[in-house]
């Protein structure tokens, strides 16, 4: 390295160091702290004061509600693009961007795990639903999911061994209309799970639909890994947070075996921390970055990376969407951003000309005053007159779409263009290919048939994947049985490395069409479990 | 004596008459453009009532009386008010901008330097500066420097209105020395829809219930008693 400005070697090695403290990382310290177990996990990023950092209680605050989570040093986040661009939206800091997300946490379904065996594409895991079931289960109560049980639940998903942990939020009137809309089509509409309690859970209060979940949640009443994990980790008193760390480097000794981490702090002086075992949970494209980097005579390719796969088969979901304007008032800047879901198109259909399929959410997110003067664009009486008949009057439909894998989409390092630690950044490459090109315009074609049924007045636009829009980045590392074709095994432990885990979406062999971050910390909460077996074992 | 010149007679002539007929052409293309300009002038006087104005004016040490009087005409211009609701006058939008502008020092050199520049430009298009603009008149300046900043930074279109805006470029910011003056406008537009947006003027004219926080809009419990004997 070309970067060396100071070492500092810690003492006695730890149990474990994780790197990235969101959600997979926090589930994964929190668990291990749980269990006794020493912890240090290390986050790029700050950790954020809810009342003083989320500024929504103020009149202009979608005016730079957004910049608390920009880095000091816009060096940091760098990152290249292949020839369709990336958008790459995450949030670094302690809770990842669980911090800003709408807290959509739908499971997948069973069919999602053996794709190939059901619709003869892309590949099964090596886990079936029912082995994660009870992880499912474990942090739906951690984080006091809430969701539609009874009649009122969604038809199509998988089976559960409990019910939600709080009922669902009320249906917003954007929901309701679009709602009654889908019920004409034949449609099942249901208020989705999210991650936001509906009653106080773990100390924290009640959501009171104020709808700003996308810029932090003043009140912690959403269950973003900060406020449950990460506060749960650390009062075991085993759990050290390190914020504004950025590691650099993973080093093995000569058995093969995982030796230390080599990080930055916050100042720029870089230490070396020795533990018995290391967890990457950074995310699906600075995980595989950090293994690509950490190369060595054993491996000369990066870390893990006998099978060459390492950031290949990067995957994410289809994203279409439009926005339409009602006539009746809706009042969409209550409540919260997806408050109903459809799920009828989820499932392959012989009929189509494509395998899997997709999901439609309602959303009513960005429907503040300044937000919608500045979409409307422009100025004088004509922009005003604009403003006043869209305010309040808006829908977004999204469609979400099942990307198949393909080792083209991939991220590798880029070595001309650097981070501010003089790090290659990561080259993103993310295009949809033949089976999600047959399905895009499916997507779109569902989308402008529910918006008619619900009476919309008037469409006002409507786009169709943006590659990165969708903020859910899967599969770089993907889990297997075959050491040929995967890099880690069904835990999550690495093939090549029996004491380097991976606890985040990069090991998602596909990425059905649900929203992944519930099925990453299942993922994570079953490595943690594993991980402590092994620990008893005296294996790690 | 003997000019060795690289062109003939016949070449320098027809060169130089070539020239003149494409400045001409070049002229009058952009007369044209800029006379299109002024879309639907409104001559309509203002019906919305009386100001708050007058109230405040304590709190502009940071601008001179005069640019603040600029800068609520050219606030006024881009948030008008009319029957169909209350404009940037009456949410103060240009003396909440002066206020914000104490704690940005950056910001104020770049409102103290657009505000002249925007007078002096008003200044040589209708010979007197931007407070003493009729309405129309107005209207007709922020078109122009609205179509300007869209027809060279953001139109993306038609190879015709990418020659325009690069023509535009060359005409207005390379040769006029209008960039800075287009660079403003845009801080401008969005300040003041920030600033009357997030105004109760504004909000009361929506119907919007006013920031999340820190009550969010959960309804509350229902209070009605005949349900509760007790």
């Amino acid at each position: 390295m070309d970067v060396m400005v100071h070492v500092h070697l810690h003492g006695d090695p730890l149990d474990v160091v994780v790197i990235g403290c969101g959600a997979g990382g926090s589930v994964v310290a929190k668990e291990l702290g749980e269990a006794g177990l020493s912890v240090i996990v290390l986050d790029a990023g700050r950790r954020f004061n809810p009342e003083r950092d989320y500024r929504s209680d103020r009149p202009d605050f979608p005016v730079g509600a957004w910049q608390v989570f920009e880095p000091e040093d816009p060096r940091r986040d760098l990152y290249t693009a292949g020839p369709q661009g990336f958008r790459y939206i995450r949030v670094k800091g302690i809770g990842g961007t669980t911090v800003v997300s709408w807290g959509v946490s739908p499971r997948l379904h069973e069919s999602d795990f053996r794709v190939r065996s059901a619709d003869g594409v892309a590949d099964d895991w090596p886990i079936t639903y029912g082995e994660l079931e009870p992880f499912y289960t474990q942090v739906e109560y951690e984080l006091g999911i809430s969701g539609s049980d009874g009649d009122e639940r969604n038809p199509f998903d998988a089976p559960r061994s409990k019910p939600f942990p709080t009922p669902p939020h009320p249906m917003t009137r954007a929901g309701e209309i679009i709602a009654r809309g889908a019920r004409k089509l034949g449609l099942h509409p249901f208020v989705p799970a999210l991650a936001i309690p509906t009653k106080s859970w773990g100390g924290r209060p009640a959501c009171v639909e104020a709808g700003v979940c996308g810029y932090g949640c003043r009140i912690s009443a959403k269950s973003s890994a900060d406020v449950t994990y990460v506060r749960k980790a650390e009062a075991t008193g085993k759990v050290t947070i390190l914020e504004s760390c950025v590691a650099r480097e993973i080093t093995i000794d000569s058995s093969n075996r995982v030796r230390s981490v080599v990080f930055f702090d916050g100042e720029g002086r870089e230490h070396e921390v020795r533990a018995r075992a290391v967890v990457l949970a950074a995310n699906a494209i600075e995980t595989p970055r950090l293994l690509l980097l950490s190369i060595s005579r054993l491996y000369p390719k990066g870390l893990a990376n006998s099978s060459g796969l390492v950031g290949k088969y990067l995957t994410e979901h289809l994203d279409a969407g439009a926005r339409a304007r009602f006539a009746l008032p809706l009042k969409n800047w209550q409540g919260v951003p997806v408050s109903a879901m459809i799920q009828d198109h989820y499932e392959t259909r012989k009929a189509n000309p494509f395998a899997r399929g997709w999901l439609l959410e309602v959303a009513t997110a960005n429907t503040w005053p300044i937000a919608v003067a500045k979409r409307v664009g422009g100025w004088g009486i004509a922009h005003k007159v604009r403003v006043k008949e869209l305010f309040g009057h808006v829908v977004e439909v999204y469609a979400q779409g099942e990307q198949l894998p393909d080792i083209r989409n991939q991220v590798s390092l880029d070595r001309t263009t650097k981070d501010h630690f003089g790090l290659p950044v990561p080259h993103i490459v993310s295009e949809p290919r033949g089976n999600d090109l047959k399905m895009l315009p499916a997507m779109m074609d569902s989308i402008r048939e529910l918006l008619e049924a619900s009476g919309a007045a008037e469409i006002l636009d409507s786009w169709s994947h943006q590659p990165g829009a969708s903020i859910h980045y899967m599969g770089t590392c993907r889990m297997g049985n075959d050491p040929r074709y995967s890099v880690t095994d069904r835990w999550g432990r690495t093939h090549d490395v029996p004491n380097l885990f991976i606890a985040d979406s990069s090991v998602f062999v596909t990425g059905g069409a649900a929203h992944p971050t519930l099925t990453l910390m299942a993922l994570a909460a079953r490595t943690a479990a594993f991980m402590i077996e092994c620990f008893r074992r005296r294996e790690l | 004596m003997h000019f060795d010149f690289w062109l003939t007679r016949r070449q320098a002539l027809k060169f130089t008459i070539w020239s003149f007929w494409g400045v001409l052409v070049l002229k009058s293309f952009l007369v044209k453009a800029e006379k299109k300009l002024s879309l639907e002038p409104s001559k309509k006087p203002e019906i919305w009532g009386p100001t708050t104005q007058g109230n405040l004016t304590a709190v502009n040490s940071v601008l001179t009386d005069m640019e603040v009087s600029t800068l609520r005409v050219l606030a006024d211009g881009i948030i008008p008010s009319n029957k169909e609701g209350p404009g940037a006058t009456q949410a103060a939008v240009a003396d909440r901008i002066a206020e914000s502008l104490a704690h940005n020092p950056a910001l104020r050199v770049a409102y103290q330097t657009g505000l002249s520049e925007i007078d002096q430009l008003a200044r040589s298009r209708y010979g007197f500066g931007v407070t003493s603009l009729r309405i129309d008149q107005r209207h007709q300046l922020l078109s122009f420097l609205d179509e300007l900043h869209r027809t060279m930074f953001l139109e993306t279109g038609s190879l015709v209105s990418r020659i325009r805006g690069k023509a535009y470029y060359w005409y207005y910011v390379k040769w006029g020395g209008l960039g800075s003056t287009l660079e403003f406008w845009r801080q401008l537009q969005s300040d003041v829809l920030a600033h009357f947006y997030s105004s109760p003027v504004a909000w009361a004219w929506l119907g919007y219930d006013g920031p999340p926080f820190p009550l969010g809009y959960l309804k509350p419990p229902s209070c009605n008693l005949s349900e509760n004997p007790a």
